[in-house]
């Protein structure tokens, strides 16, 4: 700080300043300086990293997690163009995308149409399951996921998730429950996919993180 | 970007018996989150939560559940109870330091005039994904004020708690 008071005191018994404890007054060099350091008391924890309007593509990625322990991915409208009634995947890369580690169980409940399933595994092939996509931009998948400890070497990585479907032919669907990346690892890199076969995807994807604070 | 989810209060906790955060909930915001974003416990167990008032936490047999365990490896079961002393169930904990999460919402906490509702998503490892799907309520007309979690045997370990308003 450049000046000899601080915050609108002076001498030696200057508060120190947090996010959610501000004390003093303020001038807009002083916020500013606050801000920076994130001392600055600011609403607004969901925090938007990234949207991507994919269109056509084979993959759509995210490589910037940003410092969060709890991310939200959002995705509406996401569809394929083929394959079948099917799965769009997550997978997890801790290498930019070089390579994906399996070790993927998930324990989820299922409906299509009038009926109801459950879907577990100890190993899903293809990651994790984010909805259930028939072959067109009119039988799309629309929902969200949270993904916990995504970038925490020492964990495994958590996802709940949850979907609202259209299969195929028109038929209702959703999928709820959790999943997990058995590998502890720091995944620099996610990839949405149809890991069945190719196809490609069209939709809207935002990836956002939670800021937290002790 | 400023979006409508607000920080509001966390809490943590190492070797202890329950962990609280008081004072969380006020008339600003009907909807809140609250996340659990580092759990270990010493032994294997649910996690329960329990509702705090002016009093203190509310240990009266006014609680209602109904969870889902959804397990990778074996059935699913379910946790349900009408007027019991806690919501049990809303998630797990164990010795691992693998990590496992809780995500809940909580309604109309602070309104004095309509029950205290919570849904709630979480997972956890115990050799087996297990995931939980429920709801709970706390079935008092009361202002709530915070919100008291603790293992159902054993003690938290590490526990770390985030609550956020969810501004309307």
């Amino acid at each position: 700080m450049s000046k000899s008071n601080k915050y609108g005191y002076s001498g030696v018994d200057i508060p120190s300043q947090a996010a959610f404890a501000n004390v003093g007054k303020f001038d807009p060099a002083e916020i500013n300086e606050l801000v920076q350091e994130d001392k600055w008391t600011q609403y607004g924890q969901l925090e938007l990293i990234e949207t991507i309007n994919a269109s056509g593509v084979s993959a759509v990625a995210f490589d910037d997690f940003g410092d969060y322990n709890v991310h939200l991915l959002t995705f509406n409208n996401l569809s394929k163009n083929a394959g079948g009634g099917g799965y769009i995947s997550m997978k997890f890369s801790a290498d930019g995308g070089s390579s994906y580690t399996g070790n993927y169980p998930q324990a989820l409940n299922m409906a299509e149409g009038t009926n109801f399933f459950d879907i577990k595994s100890t190993n899903y092939p293809y990651g994790v399951r984010i909805g259930q996509h028939g072959d067109a931009t009119s039988e799309p998948s629309n929902g969200y996921c949270y993904l916990y400890n995504l970038t925490d070497s020492t964990k495994y990585t958590f996802v709940t998730q949850k979907s609202s479907n259209t299969p195929n032919s028109g038929v209702g669907g959703m999928i709820f429950g959790s999943h997990a990346h058995t590998t502890a690892q720091a995944n620099n890199y996610l990839q949405i996919k149809y890991y069945f076969s190719s196809a490609n995807l069209t939709g809207n994807l935002s990836l956002y993180g939670i800021k937290e604070y002790e | 970007m400023a979006t409508n989810l607000q920080f509001i209060k966390s809490a943590s906790g190492s070797g202890v018996s329950s962990l609280s955060v008081t004072d969380c909930f006020s008339s600003n915001y009907d909807v809140y989150q609250v996340l659990v974003t580092t759990l270990q416990t010493s032994t294997s167990a649910n996690i329960d939560v329990r509702f705090i008032n002016a009093s203190g936490v509310v240990t009266g047999a006014t609680y209602n559940e109904a969870i889902q365990v959804l397990v990778s490896n074996a059935s699913y079961s379910a946790i349900t109870g009408e007027g019991v002393t806690s919501i049990g169930g809303i998630g797990f904990g164990n010795g691992a330091a693998t990590g496992a999460s809780i995500n809940m919402t909580v309604y109309n906490p602070h309104d004095s005039s309509s029950f205290t509702f919570l849904t709630d998503s979480s997972n956890a490892w115990t050799g087996a994904l297990q995931g939980y799907q429920g709801i709970g309520v706390e079935k008092t007309a009361q202002t709530i004020t915070g919100i008291n979690f603790f293992p159902s045997t054993g003690t938290l370990t590490e526990m770390e708690i985030q609550v956020y308003g969810i501004k309307g």
